[in-house]
């Protein structure tokens, strides 16, 4: 898979190459800014994009706006965004024009190098992908509904709204996958959503109801 | 017609003839006041104090406003004659105060006119005493026929001298003094930049001290968890390395504990950063960044944001913080429905105020009380006072809650 990635620091630029050379991605182009970002795009076609959200010249949600830029020339096409830091509206403008191959994560998240490495191939193949403080930050929002919510339900809400499917659900509790399908059973029959299938479908419906 | 006379001839002759005499006075102290003056500079602000009052007097004579003083004469130390003789001010209240010396004719008017009349009257009844000795309009008087006629012509030119020479020489006089001490428009415009250094020193040191507290705040997070944090980090990488080839598993371990170290690191320094300055406020502005606050908000906030103009970067991170702090609170606290957040420009301040319909009864406290209470309010009052702001918070029993908060921004 061929990857364009929008970094202007250079050790990260270097560290995100690495780490995504030694995973079997070939790094087609690094782009320091939004303009070169979107040649390289134009030029390379590639399968993804990772994008850190400042940049300059201003230094503030360049790479954001780069990001969804990107995705209005060519619709679904996935990115990854990256960021210091994470707040609950890029997530929004980001999802605004549909959620499909979205990636927003922080960039701690590279510690975990296989947990990255999968949320990339996800976004890839057009999943969505929500870092765990977008989700904790959504789930504030919605205290009063989630109370219904046992807090392994809770637990499995969050999972699901961050993207990942049953069988990643069920190794990140430790729980069998059977566990898994029952907890999500609950937790759209409490919350009223029409039951949906472990697919993409399912993250929106979740999403949705989490006010996104 | 003579109570007009009077009225008019009366003021000017005293406003003379007082003039002529504080003149005079001062002049006999001058020597005095040069020899010490170029030693202590008290003594030359004391004279253009004088030549201040001088001014006064004269604009209260003409009944016209008073002008802008004289600026003070400009600091120096003792001794320095070549500063002193550079002052302008004080250059200038020197001249006034010479003028007695010019004014000699002009006391002359007024003590003529003041004696005229009654000295016609008395020569006129009293010469038989001694002729050829009392004398009317300069004439000596002999006979009666000349009292007679020479008499009411004094009375005559002395009212002339008491009702319109008296005036106009003290009517030239005072615009005289009061245009040598008009202080010109450059005089006066150094005048306010002096002041207004001096102001903006003042504000400065209170503005850096706490920055400082700041700067320390900041440099004891970074220096006690992130720092720590790293250090911990580069010795179990490093013993990690020692274990590899004799114990692989136990070296995983340690990269397991290194990498939790390394997350936490990162997790403490954006909140250091955010405590610093939001980074959604360099990317979005103080409205649009506490908008973000608002939708994040579980209780409906209904937001208001007027034109803000340009605020300094430590009023947005102080605003910011207040909202995010009150947001938390009314969340955990107030049982509230509905909140109101205001944020305006008004004039040289940022006014903001956050209104929630919750039951009310939040204090101030240093320390949190036993339902977790209180302590949150204590930071924003600390982070309001830091830039100078004030803070209010009315809170009775039952509700409503509105902290009002007041950032200066200039």
């Amino acid at each position: 898979m061929r990857v364009v990635i929008l970094e202007d620091n250079p050790i990260l630029a270097e560290g995100l190459g690495l780490l995504l050379g030694n995973s079997g991605f070939e790094v087609a182009a690094v782009a320091g800014d939004a303009a070169e970002f979107a040649k390289a795009v134009a030029e390379h076609n590639p399968d993804i994009a990772v994008v850190d959200v400042r940049l300059p010249p201003t230094y503030t949600d360049e790479g954001l706006r780069a990001a969804i830029e990107a995705r209005r020339v060519r619709p679904g096409f996935p990115v990854l965004v990256f960021s210091q830091y994470v707040e609950e509206v890029y997530a929004a403008e980001l999802l605004a024009a549909g959620s499909e191959g979205v990636g927003y994560l922080l960039k701690d998240r590279v510690s975990r190098v296989d947990e990255f490495m999968e949320a990339v191939r996800r976004v890839a193949a057009g999943g969505t992908v929500l870092d765990p403080e977008v989700v904790s930050q959504l789930m504030v929002k919605r205290s009063d509904p989630l109370d219904r919510l046992t807090p392994r339900e809770r637990e499995v809400l969050a999972l699901m709204a961050e993207g990942l499917g049953n069988l990643s659900i069920a190794q990140k509790l430790v729980i069998s996958e059977g566990a898994v399908h029952k907890h999500v059973g609950n937790v759209f029959l409490k919350l009223d959503l029409p039951p949906t299938d472990s697919g993409h479908r399912r993250v929106l419906a979740v999403l949705a109801h989490l006010g996104l | 017609m003579l109570t007009k006379i009077l009225r008019r001839g009366w003021p000017a002759c005293k406003y003379l003839i007082v003039r002529f005499f504080m003149g005079v006075s001062l002049l006999a102290v001058m020597p005095i006041i040069l020899l010490f003056g170029w030693a202590s500079p008290n003594i030359t602000s004391t004279l253009v104090r004088l030549a201040n009052r001088e001014q006064q007097e004269a604009s209260k004579y003409l009944g016209l406003p008073e002008q802008p003083a004289l600026p003070s004469a400009a600091p120096r130390r003792a001794g320095n004659v070549v500063a002193l003789f550079r002052d302008k001010a004080f250059r200038r209240s020197v001249q006034v105060l010479l003028m007695p010396i010019v004014m000699i004719p002009e006391l002359f008017v007024a003590v003529l006119a003041l004696a005229a009349v009654p000295s016609a009257l008395a020569s006129m009844v009293l010469w038989p005493l001694d002729p050829g000795n009392f004398n009317l309009v300069a004439v000596p008087i002999d006979s009666w026929w000349k009292s007679l006629l020479f008499g009411p012509l004094q009375i005559l030119l002395g009212l002339g001298l008491l009702g319109w020479a008296a005036p106009a020489v003290a009517g030239t006089h005072a615009r005289a003094v009061r245009r040598q001490l008009a202080p010109s428009a450059a005089e006066l415009e150094t005048a306010r930049l002096a002041e207004r250094v001096e102001e903006l020193t003042r504000t400065r040191a209170g503005a850096v001290d706490s920055h400082g507290a700041e700067l320390r705040r900041i440099e004891r997070d970074l220096h006690d968890g992130t720092q720590a944090q790293l250090v911990s980090l580069a010795m179990r990488i490093g013993i990690a390395k020692q274990a590899m080839a004799e114990d692989p598993e136990k070296a995983a371990k340690i990269l397991d504990d290194a990498r939790d170290g390394a997350e936490q690191a990162m997790t403490e320094l954006r909140g250091v950063l955010r405590t610093m300055y939001p980074p959604i406020l360099a990317d979005r502005g103080l409205a649009g960044a506490v908008s973000a606050l608002c939708a994040r908000s579980p209780i409906p906030v209904e937001l208001r944001v007027g034109e803000l103009g340009a605020v300094p970067a430590s009023v947005e991170a102080a605003a910011y913080f207040v909202v995010a702090e009150s947001l938390t609170n009314i969340t955990k606290h107030s049982a509230a429905g509905h909140v109101d957040v205001r944020l305006e420009r008004r004039g040289p301040e940022l006014y903001l105020a956050i209104t929630d319909d919750g039951i009310g009864g939040a204090r101030v406290n240093e320390h949190a009380d036993s339902l977790g209470r209180g302590s949150g309010l204590h930071g924003m009052v600390h982070r309001v006072e830091a830039i100078d702001g004030q803070m209010e918070l009315q809170s009775p029993i039952g509700g409503p809650t509105t902290v009002e908060v007041i950032l200066p921004c200039e």
